[in-house]
């Protein structure tokens, strides 16, 4: 329930602007009823005054409308559009403030198919499929009621042949439903099957050579068509049958009216001829409730996704401020990915104080990353705790814990804005010469200053011009540039950019002085310099200490070290 | 008013005025080869909305009947309107059903194009186009060309032909009629499109805001580490915020200015009555005349939900614009040109004055090069200096702009992309894995390589082991590689190099350093690979580069030294200078390791 609250609404169903237009679907259908009833005062009376009255009755009609339409729809697409933009800050905010576990167990699809798709559709059920379904419900009333008080007959089996036809879309609303998500679902399947083939067509292109052998782009072309097909089979019959009942019905209705109209007078004839009327004009609203019900269903599950979204439980706000001291300390901690049985990271302890060196080292998978995103609160231990300057950090003010640690991730993360906007991240108020003394620092100022804009560069608009490496580097400013206490360093960075890694080792002891850094290594050439090495596997802390402490107790840390030393003796040989 | 889900690409705004009134032509450019089949959805679609028409003559002439007490004629005519509807609608889903298997064929083909093109355009147009965008033109673009040829075209037809049978009956009949029940639905038409005629870009502007809030949020989304790791409050993404704001400020826009347009044309066209009724009171006698009146009011309804139908077909096709024009652009990317073929004599390569730039600044300039076959070349030169986009030439992501490179003698522009692409392997630096088994992953040179011959390949490149460790062995599905390590992708990669078996191998050496287990089996894979064959090696650390026979070294796109290691170290340039530094970072360490 809880949920439904934090959803923001689009304007109560009492909302001002949804009875203007209920109103207004009663004007819309008082139009033929009132030309009904004019017809009728025109049999046998006077015609003049019949057209008279007749043309004051549809002004008045018009002119209210006016007054009324313009304001309700207007207050109706406000509030659709208002709330839209709110949701959609709701759920960013709340995707942001979740846990990354959280966040990363939902589907990227779903995120993205809940912010874009489904808010859009329930905006457009607000600003438009709500106030359809009233204005048309109204108008196929007021017809449909005005016929039976002219002719039962006629009225009541439209009612009746009506009333089958919408029975029928509430029915079929499901396969309808199902229907349109099982298509959508198998377009983002085959979207990212189909976008992958269109980023990786280097390799394509160099290996297979301008061809689509393997046919996997015919193939996935040819589901989705395959896809498309049975979705319109599924959908069309329903909405052709229910077309059909509405026209029949109407139809029908005068058929039978006339099947049973006796030797009655003229009069009577055209009582029928009024209802005969009236009933036609009420299929034009009956028929738009396929569409109409087909977004409300829409609407419906698009209310499920994002209340799903919404209902993730946010981690407890810690309440205290920074701390004065910055030594991090693990005592006992434990944590296991969800669905996983082995425990990503067990009974970790260990203690870095302030200005010291700790580099993490093992095998992909053995925990080193973990680690480190459980220091920023990406993920919550199951078991022990986390202490920066003594205070546990789920007792920290989330801004205050994020404020001290300035974290280089190993995928380089750019918004597509300015490179100086990138680096600039780490510390908004940052002057432009503060941003180019980051960038300085990380090596990377020369290769921005390649680009014609400069610093001014939007990252999104260079594409495969920058380089990993590149990326990394100004991913190495922005840490720079924040100038916090603890810095994460993820160094696959070097890897991808050998040509600088001289400078960025630079910069990194620079980033160093003072502060409690710590390093998730991929290679050892960091490690000689370390207060502290933790060598980690599957979770565990198989060794910790300095290096020369390690030489001489790990025979796995000996092993892994020989082993580096060989390779950076290694050459391209063909011998 | 339903917006769109189109990412709409910064500028594309620009292009839709001027396309603005083509989109009706575009789509329907896009039947072509299907001229048959449209023909026959909108005849199908004509004749259905004229017995729907004749449905309102039929409801006239049987109350008519009626009230001139011609009770079997009333039924005859009832009856005829049962028949009416039901054809009608028969002949509806007819047409529906065939207009969406056309739509359909016709978005595989649009797909199936654009698949072309990703082959034959030059590689490097197509990776400047953003990954996320091309997926949105591919899908989402294409996506909605089925509302527009199965619906949208059929609609605007049937909404330009039902008014025109309607129109004519009605001015045999009474042409002060016709004129009052057309009256309100034309004035209706006028006015939107007077108030709408220069919206100021407004109708433009209000798409690419909702395409602006879309990209924005699936940035936020994509950054979601770095927003919580830098406390940024989501109020301070700028991007998100001004997307929001902007939407914010075009829809109060267009409230203030374009919705007082569609209202009054919603009023006018559901106000079809007002002339009608009252007129055709004054004029004609009841209940004598009765069945011209049913006749007049009935179509004056139908008039006005057919205004309707348009008013939204109308909407739509200005949707369809910018996905049209996006397809469109995509499509009518040059393809790399195929120049007369020469004889090829052996598998010498050479860069004569090539000259190259990517319009932006960067550029290689007047590279000169020879390589024998079998001969090792290694490129050096500081990050930004060219290395990869002189081996992205000889591979023809993109053609030179002036000079050119031969292969065997021979433009390398002449050769087939087949021919070519079977002298060459190559491993890449961020070794890409499809979503499909290791097997079809390591075969994609070789489509029709034996299991056993997989294996070979996967053994040389030692790879074997690691795969047959996983779960499933050789049928592991990838799902981009996620789970195996940046040194068993890369092994997998080299595999695929070894598989192909090429004689000239382009090798980005970065890649070889990502992890630190399997360096050792990774340096001996690809010397194993190396053996034999012409190699280009993209080298960025120096350890790896002695021993080739010749290494180019370059900066700022020229070729400054070039020569073996030993000529280089004589010469006493900029690469010795590297070399002897880089030697002393390396002595340096070795120096700690000797407590070993």
């Amino acid at each position: 329930m809880g949920v439904h609250d934090s959803l923001p609404d689009f304007g109560s169903v009492g909302d001002a602007g949804l009875v203007g237009r209920v109103v207004d679907g009663i004007l819309l259908g008082a139009q033929p009823v009132v030309a009904a009833f004019f017809l009728w005062r025109a049999i046998g009376g006077d015609p003049a005054s019949a057209a008279l009255w007749c043309i004051v009755a549809l002004v008045g009609i018009a002119l209210l409308r006016r007054l009324l339409l313009w304001p309700a729809s207007r207050r109706l697409y406000a509030l659709a559009y208002d709330g839209g933009v709110r949701m959609r800050r709701t759920i960013l905010g709340r995707l942001v403030r979740m846990p990354l576990g959280a966040f990363r167990a939902i589907s990227g699809g779903k995120v993205m198919q809940a912010v874009s798709e489904d808010v859009l559709w329930l905006e457009n059920h607000a600003s438009h499929t709500r106030p359809e379904i009233a204005v048309n419900a109204a108008a196929l009333t007021i017809c449909l009621a005005g016929a039976v008080v002219v002719w039962p007959v006629t009225g009541l089996s439209a009612i009746l042949g009506m009333a089958i036809g919408l029975a029928l879309l509430v029915f079929a609303r499901r396969r309808l439903a199902v229907g349109l998500e099982r298509r959508a679902r198998s377009l983002t399947e085959v979207s990212l099957m189909l976008q992958e083939q269109a980023e990786g067509v280097s390799v394509l292109r160099a290996f297979a050579g301008g061809t689509d052998d393997g046919g996997v782009f015919a193939r996935a072309v040819e589901r989705l068509r395959d896809g498309a097909w049975r979705g319109v089979r599924k959908v069309t019959p329903i909405a052709v049958l229910f077309r059909m009942v509405i026209d029949l019905s109407a139809a029908l209705a005068i058929f039978l009216a006339v099947l049973t109209f006796g030797d009655a007078s003229s009069v009577d004839a055209a009582r029928l001829a009024i209802s005969a009327l009236l009933v036609v004009c009420a299929t034009i609203p009956a028929r738009n409730f396929a569409s109409l019900s087909a977004m409300l269903e829409l609407a419906r599950i698009g209310r499920a996704n994002v209340c799903e979204l919404l209902a993730i439980p946010l981690p407890p706000v810690g309440r205290d401020g920074r701390p004065e001291a910055f030594d991090v300390c693990y005592e006992n901690v434990t944590f296991t990915h969800r669905g996983r049985k082995a425990p990503a990271l067990a009974d970790i302890s260990f203690t870095a104080t302030r200005g010291e060196m700790t580099v993490f080292i093992g095998a992909n998978g053995s925990g080193k990353t973990t680690c480190m995103q459980l220091l920023m609160r990406f993920w919550e231990p199951d078991r022990g705790r986390i202490l920066i300057g003594g205070q546990d950090i789920r007792d920290i003010d989330s801004r205050a814990l994020a404020s001290m640690i300035a974290p280089v991730f190993q995928e380089a993360l750019l918004f597509n804005e300015t490179i100086a906007d990138n680096i600039r991240v780490g510390r908004p108020s940052a002057s432009d010469a503060e941003v180019e003394a980051a960038a300085r620092a990380a090596a990377i100022h020369d290769a921005i200053m390649r680009f014609e804009l400069g610093y001014q560069t939007r990252a999104g608009a260079l594409g495969a011009r920058l380089s990993g490496g590149e990326r990394q580097r100004i991913c190495i400013a922005r840490a720079i540039l924040k100038d916090a206490p603890i810095v994460i360093l993820d160094e696959a960075t070097s890897a991808l950019d050998p040509e600088n890694e001289e400078a960025i080792q630079r910069a990194i002891s620079a980033l160093a002085v003072g502060r409690s850094l710590f390093v998730i290594a991929h290679d050892l050439s960091s490690v000689v310099a370390a207060d502290r090495i933790v060598l980690l596997d599957g979770g565990r802390i198989e060794a910790s200490g300095s290096h020369e402490a390690l030489l001489t107790s790990s025979p796995s840390y000996q092993r892994l070290w020989r082993r580096s030393v060989e390779m950076r003796g290694w050459k391209m040989a063909q011998s | 008013m339903r917006g769109n889900e189109t990412g709409e690409p910064e500028g594309a705004g620009r292009e839709n005025d001027v396309a603005g009134k083509g989109a009706a032509g575009q789509l329907w450019s896009l039947t072509r080869g299907r001229r048959g089949r449209m023909g026959t959805v909108i005849a199908l679609a004509t004749v259905s909305a004229a017995l729907e028409t004749a449905g309102a003559a039929l409801v006239a002439l049987a109350v008519g009947a009626l009230v001139a007490v011609d009770r079997s004629g009333a039924l005859f005519w009832s009856a005829g309107l049962l028949v009416a509807v039901l054809l009608s609608c028969i002949l509806q889903t007819a047409s529906n059903l065939l207009a969406h298997r056309t739509a359909i064929d016709i978005q595989a083909e649009t797909r199936l194009a654009i698949g072309r093109k990703l082959w034959s355009a030059p590689l490097g147009a197509i990776q400047r186009i953003d990954a996320a965008q091309l997926r949105r033109t591919l899908m989402e673009d294409v996506e909605r060309i089925e509302d527009g040829v199965a619906h949208l075209i059929p609609d605007l037809v049937t909404a330009l032909v039902a008014p025109l049978f309607i129109g004519l009956a009605m001015l045999v009949i009474d042409w002060r009629l016709a004129l009052a029940v057309f009256l309100p639905v034309l004035a209706g038409f006028l006015i939107f499109s007077f108030i709408l005629r220069d919206d100021g870009g407004l109708s433009a502007r209000f798409v690419a805001a909702q395409a602006g809030v879309d990209t924005a949020l699936q940035e936020a989304v994509s950054m979601v580490p770095v927003i919580k790791a830098y406390g940024i409050a989501p109020e301070n993404l700028r991007r998100a915020e001004g997307a929001f704001q902007e939407l914010g400020d075009v829809v109060g826009r267009w409230l203030a200015f374009a919705a007082s347009g569609t209202n009054w044309f919603f009023l006018a066209t559901t106000s079809s009555l007002l002339f009608v009724a009252p007129l055709g009171l004054w004029l004609y006698p009841l209940p004598d005349s009765i069945s011209v009146l049913m006749f007049f009011l009935l179509g004056a309804f139908f008039l006005s939900s057919i205004g309707a139908r348009l008013f939204g077909a109308m909407g739509r096709l200005r949707i369809q614009e910018a996905s049209l024009s996006r397809v469109g652009a995509l499509l009518r990317l040059p393809d790399l040109p195929l120049l007369e073929s020469a004889s090829a004599e052996g598998e010498n390569i050479r860069f004569d004055k090539v000259g190259f730039s990517y319009g932006t600044g960067f550029m290689l300039e007047d590279i000169d090069l020879d390589i024998d076959p079998g001969q090792k070349i290694a490129l050096v030169g500081p990050s930004g200096s060219g290395k990869s986009t002189l081996a992205r030439l000889l591979l023809r992501f993109f053609d030179p702009d002036t000079g050119c490179i031969t292969l065997g003698g021979r433009d390398i522009r002449s050769f087939a992309q087949a021919d070519l692409a079977e002298r060459f392997t190559a491993v890449f630096q961020d070794n890409f894995l499809f979503s499909q088994t290791i097997r079809a992953n390591i075969a994609i040179g070789r489509p029709g390589a034996s299991d056993a011959e997989i294996a070979e390949a996967a053994r040389l490149a030692r790879a074997d082991d690691l795969i047959r460790a996983l779960p499933e062995g050789y049928d592991t599905v990838l799902h981009r590689g996620e789970g195996l390590s940046g040194g068993q992708k890369q092994r997998i990669a080299i595999a695929r190099a070894f598989l192909k078996n090429a004689p000239i191998l382009v090798l980005d050496e970065a890649a070889a350093y990502l992890d630190p287990d399997g360096q050792y089996e990774i340096q001996a894979a690809l010397n194993a690979l190396a053996t034999g064959r012409t190699v280009i090696a993209i080298a960025h650390r120096l350890s790896s580069v002695r021993h080739f026979d010749r290494i180019v070294y370059l900066e700022g796109g020229r070729i400054t030294e070039y020569g073996s290691h030993d000529a280089l170290m004589a010469l006493d340039g900029a690469y010795a200078r590297q070399w002897r530094s880089h030697a002393a970072a390396r002595s340096f360490t070795l120096r700690m390791s000797g407590a070993v």
